[in-house]
C-alpha cells in the first residue's frame, strides 16, 4: 500500500495554488501592482521576442508559484487557433497595415503579401501571446480574499469591493459552467470543437442560452444568500469608503499581508517599469520586423 | 386584476446581478473573441455583444455598468488588449448597450420582441447602429493610441462592426425570445425602469 500525501490548495480566480506557493505569501497589493505592470509591458514593447520571453517567463511563473496548469491551458491552446486567423487577415488584408511604402515579398493570385503586414501580423500575435499569458498567471495565482483585502487598503467601499470580487469569482464559476454544459451537450451529441471552424460560432447559442438561465439564477441565489446573511446597502454605490466610516474588517485583517519581499518586488517592477518606458524612448523596443 | 407585483430590488440581489452578469460576459467575451479574431484587437464573432445589449434592456444601468466594465478584463484575455487600452474603449461599450437601453425604454417596446415595432428597434438600434457607434469610437481609441494606422482604421471598424454584430442578431434575438419571458419573471428584471 502506498501513502498518498494530501496537498492543501487555495482556489483562486481560474485556478488552484498550493498552500505552500510563494503565491500566498505575497502581500495583495503586490499581487495589484503585477498586474498594473505586465499590462503596461505588452503596450510599452512592439518586439515580438521581448513579448514572447515575457510570454514564457509567465509560464515559468506559475510552475514556480505552483498554479494548477490544468485550468488555463485550454487557452493556450485557443492561442494556437489565433495564429492561423491573424496570419489570413494580414496577408488578404494586409495593405493597410504595411505602411506608405510596403515591400511586396509575394503574390497569391491578385493579393500582395507585404512583408511589413506580416512583421505587424507577429507582433499583434505574440503581444497577445504575452498579455493572455500575464493575465492567466494573474488570475491563476490571486484569491478573493486578496483582492478584497488589496481594495480594502485602496480604500475601496465595502459594497464596491464586494461586487468587483464576485465578479472575478463568478468568472471561475461560469468558466466551468461553460464546460459542464460543453460536456452535457457532447452527451447530446453535440461537440462544438468537432464541427468545422465557420460552424463553430452557429453552434455556440446552444452554449450560451443555458449559460445565461444559470447565470441568472446563480445571481438570485447569490443575492437571496447575501440578505440571509444581513448584506444591506444602498441601491445606489459609493466607490470609494468614506473615511470616518473606515473599519478594518475580518478579511482585511486577517488575509492582509505584507514582508520586505514585497517592498523589493514593487521596487523591482517600478525600476522595470521606468527602464522600458527609457528604452522605448531610445528605440530599444521597436518591431524589427516592420 | 394583471397588475405585476415583483419583489422589491435590493442591493444584494442587483449587486449579485451586477457581478455575476460581469462574469458571463468576461466568460463569453473571451472564448468568443479567441474563436475568430482578425488580425487581433478586434474579434470577428464577439458573442459577448449580444449579452452587452441585452443587459441594458433586462437590468437597465446595472447592465450598462457591465457593458463598460467587463471588457477591461475579457479584452486582455481574448484580444490581446491591455487593460489601460480597453479602458479607453468604455465610451464604445457604454453606447453599445445604453442606446437600445434607451430606445426601448422611450418608445415603450417590448424586450420579448412580439411586434414589428420591437424587432424593428432591436435589429436598427440594438444590432446596427449602436455597434456602428462603438466601432466608429473603439477604432479611434486604437489609432490614438498608436495601435493601428488611420488607413488601417476602415478594416478594424468592419472587423468590430460584422465581429459584434452578426452575433447580436443571431444570439441576441434569440436569448430576447427565449429567456425574456423567464427573466421578466424575477426581480433582478428592471425593464421598464432604469434602477
Amino acid at each position: 500500500m502506498t501513502t498518498q500525501q494530501v496537498v492543501t490548495r487555495y482556489r483562486t480566480f481560474f485556478s488552484y495554488v498550493d498552500a505552500t506557493s510563494f503565491a500566498n505569501k505575497m502581500s495583495p497589493i503586490t499581487k495589484i501592482l503585477i498586474l498594473l505592470f505586465f499590462n503596461a509591458y505588452p503596450i510599452i514593447i512592439d518586439n515580438p521576442i521581448y513579448n514572447a520571453v515575457f510570454g514564457f517567463f509567465n509560464i515559468i511563473l506559475m510552475k514556480i508559484f505552483k498554479a494548477t496548469l490544468m485550468h488555463v491551458e485550454k487557452y493556450f491552446k485557443l492561442l494556437m487557433t489565433l495564429a492561423l486567423f491573424i496570419f489570413v487577415s494580414v496577408i488578404f488584408f494586409g495593405r493597410s497595415v504595411a505602411g506608405p511604402n510596403p515591400t511586396i515579398i509575394a503574390t497569391i493570385g491578385p493579393v500582395e503579401v507585404y512583408s511589413q503586414a506580416l512583421g505587424f501580423g507577429v507582433m499583434v500575435y505574440v503581444r497577445m501571446f504575452a498579455l493572455v499569458s500575464a493575465m492567466l498567471l494573474w488570475l491563476s495565482i490571486t484569491t478573493t480574499s486578496d483582492l478584497m483585502s488589496a481594495f480594502e487598503k485602496l480604500n475601496i467601499s465595502y459594497v464596491a469591493r464586494t461586487y468587483l470580487t464576485m465578479a472575478f469569482r463568478f468568472i471561475g464559476m461560469f468558466d466551468s459552467d461553460f464546460n459542464t454544459i460543453q460536456d452535457a451537450q457532447k452527451a447530446r451529441g453535440l461537440d462544438i470543437n468537432s464541427q468545422p471552424l465557420w460552424k463553430r460560432p452557429f453552434v455556440f447559442g446552444y452554449y450560451l442560452i443555458p449559460l445565461v438561465a444559470i447565470t441568472v439564477k446563480k445571481a438570485i441565489d447569490a443575492g437571496t444568500t447575501m440578505e440571509s446573511r444581513a448584506f444591506k446597502a444602498p441601491l445606489k454605490i459609493k466607490l470609494f469608503e468614506e473615511k470616518k466610516g473606515l473599519k478594518q474588517s475580518y478579511v482585511g485583517k486577517y488575509y492582509w499581508r505584507y514582508s520586505g519581499k514585497d517592498t523589493a518586488t514593487i521596487a523591482l517592477l517600478i525600476i522595470a517599469f521606468v527602464g522600458l518606458l527609457i528604452a522605448r524612448m531610445y528605440g530599444l523596443v521597436a518591431n524589427p520586423f516592420m | 386584476m394583471g397588475e405585476v407585483i415583483r419583489p422589491k430590488r435590493t442591493a444584494a440581489t442587483m449587486g449579485s446581478i451586477l457581478a455575476a452578469w460581469t462574469g458571463i460576459c468576461i466568460v463569453v467575451g473571451a472564448y468568443g473573441s479567441m474563436s475568430l479574431p482578425i488580425g487581433g484587437y478586434v474579434s470577428g464573432f464577439w458573442p459577448a455583444m449580444a449579452l452587452q445589449a441585452i443587459g441594458g434592456m433586462w437590468f437597465g444601468m446595472w447592465g450598462v455598468i457591465v457593458a463598460f466594465l467587463f471588457p477591461i478584463i475579457s479584452d486582455a484575455i481574448g484580444e490581446a488588449l491591455p487593460m489601460y487600452v480597453a479602458a479607453t474603449l468604455i465610451p464604445a461599450n457604454f453606447f453599445q448597450a445604453w442606446t437600445v437601453a434607451w430606445v426601448f425604454r422611450r418608445f415603450k417596446l417590448n424586450p420579448e420582441l412580439k411586434t414589428r415595432k420591437d424587432w424593428l428597434a432591436w435589429i436598427l438600434v440594438g444590432c446596427i447602429l449602436q455597434n456602428a457607434i462603438g466601432a466608429t469610437l473603439g477604432t479611434t481609441a486604437f489609432v490614438l493610441w498608436g495601435l493601428i494606422t488611420w488607413e488601417a482604421q476602415p478594416l478594424f471598424w468592419a472587423g468590430w462592426f460584422i465581429g459584434n454584430t452578426w452575433p447580436a442578431i443571431v444570439f441576441g434575438s434569440l436569448i430576447l425570445k427565449i429567456a425574456t419571458p423567464f427573466v421578466k419573471r424575477t426581480r433582478v428584471y428592471v425593464f421598464p425602469d432604469w434602477w
